[in-house]
């Protein structure tokens, strides 16, 4: 109240009860707006949550979508099914089937389904590719994705041939227009061997690339199938110890 | 700012007539400030609350696929060591089961009779029968409402009877499934399973018969409540069943 000595005494009681009035809305408004800032405070925490909540189901969905992709392509190929395999690349994608080389583009990989199993399954045929086992991993950025699987196959003429065959891919996808494609399909064959008298007794030798069919590019990686070793790489480092293992990608 | 405004300045000094009138106008326009700045934040809250609800519905999609994906792999488990109470008790209570020939089977009764009927009556693991059933590759899909779900699912089958010559098989082919959530469980409403084949160990699909496949797959003295809902034969005739989703890139 230093200021008291300036002023007359009604002055001063206006003064006081102008000032008293101001006390006592700016303690009504300072009590609504002490509450403001927090409610900001926590508004903004919680938005911040979602942002990372939101980041975590799409790659939850991502992951979901890529094996629903993966899952799909087999069974088309059950059904020798080349248009649609086909159409589950995107533009540049490329395939590499065993030892046939390295295909090019979604036209050039319809080619080389069309050669591997024809357009559409016919009687007397079996081609079950019974797709297993995935480990997939989205980028960070959500727009990449890599993924290993494993694929055991059973391949028939009735009367004929029954063959079992086994091998891993290593694969990647791309995010296009919140799609989910392969951009990259790279199939190891570990065996093929006839059922009768089976894979401890008998081989089907790994492919080259076709003269019917060459390739848009060789062969990525030299290696023989089963009796023959060989170790592909991982694309995924080892989750408890974080190591590497395999070969170069 | 007037969210800062300090109430106890008002008690140590008598304001000067300048400040005075800065204090009434001030206090004439906050409560416009206040209430533009609750605007805001209601906005604010009902953005997160908008966002929180489109998030809960995504992550009940990715928990039905999960609880779905279970449901079908309980169900291989439960069938492998014919625990027939078990595999009934995951049906919905107007449900169809169909297995390759078997004709379709409707309600938990009926389809207790078939389960029974494979096993000679009784339930759980027989000696000397193996009965394995392999679920793998789901392709499964929630609609939209989140109530109703179809899956794609293969079976790789291995049965056997100890000792008796070619008593072993493998078996396999796809299934295109139906499922209902009741009271927030997921159950099988609809179970079809397309024989590929059922051949015997010895030569494995170098010669598969139909006969086989009947042979495994329908019940014995009793009668299904429909017949087969799509006439097939297994391989070596090529059959495609139908695929419940549209190529996943395509569309088509």
């Amino acid at each position: 109240m230093g200021k008291r000595s300036y002023m007359s005494r009604g002055r001063r009681a206006a003064a006081l009860a102008i000032g008293g009035s101001i006390v006592v809305g700016a303690a009504l408004f300072g009590g609504l707006l002490a509450q403001e800032p927090d409610s900001v405070t926590r508004v903004a925490a919680l938005e911040a949550k979602l942002t990372a909540l939101e980041r975590e189901i799409v790659l939850l969905e991502d992951t979901k979508a890529i094996k629903r992709l993966q899952r799909a392509y087999g069974y088309y190929a059950d059904k020798k099914l080349a248009g649609e395999i086909g159409a589950l690349f995107a533009e540049n994608g490329t395939a590499e089937i065993g030892g046939l080389g390295v295909f090019v583009g979604k036209s050039r990989i319809t080619e080389l389904y069309d050669f591997l199993l024809g357009d559409g399954l016919a009687d007397g045929e079996l081609a079950n590719h019974i797709i297993l086992q995935g480990v997939v991993d989205v980028a960070p950025d959500g727009n990449t994705a890599k993924g290993r699987w494993r694929a055991l196959i059973q391949l028939g003429q009735h009367g004929e041939t029954a063959v079992w065959s086994e091998g891993p891919y290593e694969n990647e996808y791309v995010k296009e227009d919140g799609v989910w494609k392969f951009s990259k399909l790279h199939w190891y064959m570990t065996v093929a061997a006839p059922y009768d008298p089976g894979w401890h007794r008998a081989q089907i030798p790994l492919a080259d690339p076709s003269p019917e069919l060459p390739p848009d590019r060789p062969p990525s990686e030299t290696y023989q199938s089963y009796p023959s070793a060989y170790l592909p790489m991982y694309h995924y480092d080892n989750p408890v110890s974080g190591r590497k293992a395999g070969g170069t990608p | 700012m007037i969210a800062r405004a300090d109430p106890r300045q008002g008690r140590t000094r008598v304001l000067a007539p300048a400040a005075r009138a800065t204090a009434v106008v001030a206090l004439l326009l906050a409560p416009g400030a206040l209430l533009h700045a609750q605007d805001d934040l209601a906005a604010r809250v009902a953005g997160v609350q908008a966002r929180l609800a489109a998030i809960e519905q995504r992550a009940d999609r990715v928990a039905d696929v999960n609880a779905i994906e279970n449901l079908q792999r309980s169900y291989g488990y439960y069938l492998d060591k014919m625990l027939w109470e078990h595999v009934v008790d995951l049906f919905s209570d107007a449900a169809t089961m169909e297995i390759g020939t078997s004709g379709v089977y409707v309600g938990k009764d009926s389809i207790r009779r078939y389960l029974y009927s494979l096993s000679g009556g009784v339930e759980g693991p027989l000696e000397g029968v193996l009965y394995d059933h392999f679920q793998l590759q789901p392709v499964v899909t929630v609609a939209d409402d989140g109530r109703t779900a179809k899956g794609r699912w293969r079976a790789l089958i291995m049965t056997g009877t100890y000792g008796s010559g070619s008593g072993g098989n493998w078996g396999e082919g796809p299934y295109e499934n139906e499922y209902v959530k009741e009271n927030g469980v997921w159950k099988i409403s609809k179970l079809h399973w397309y024989a590929t084949f059922y051949v015997p160990y010895e030569g494995g699909w170098l010669n598969s018969s139909p006969d086989a496949v009947r042979a495994y797959s329908e019940g014995r003295g009793v009668t299904p409540d429909r017949p087969q809902s799509e006439q097939y034969a297994p391989y070596p005739a090529a059959f495609v069943p139908p695929f419940h989703y549209p190529n996943p890139v395509s569309g088509r």
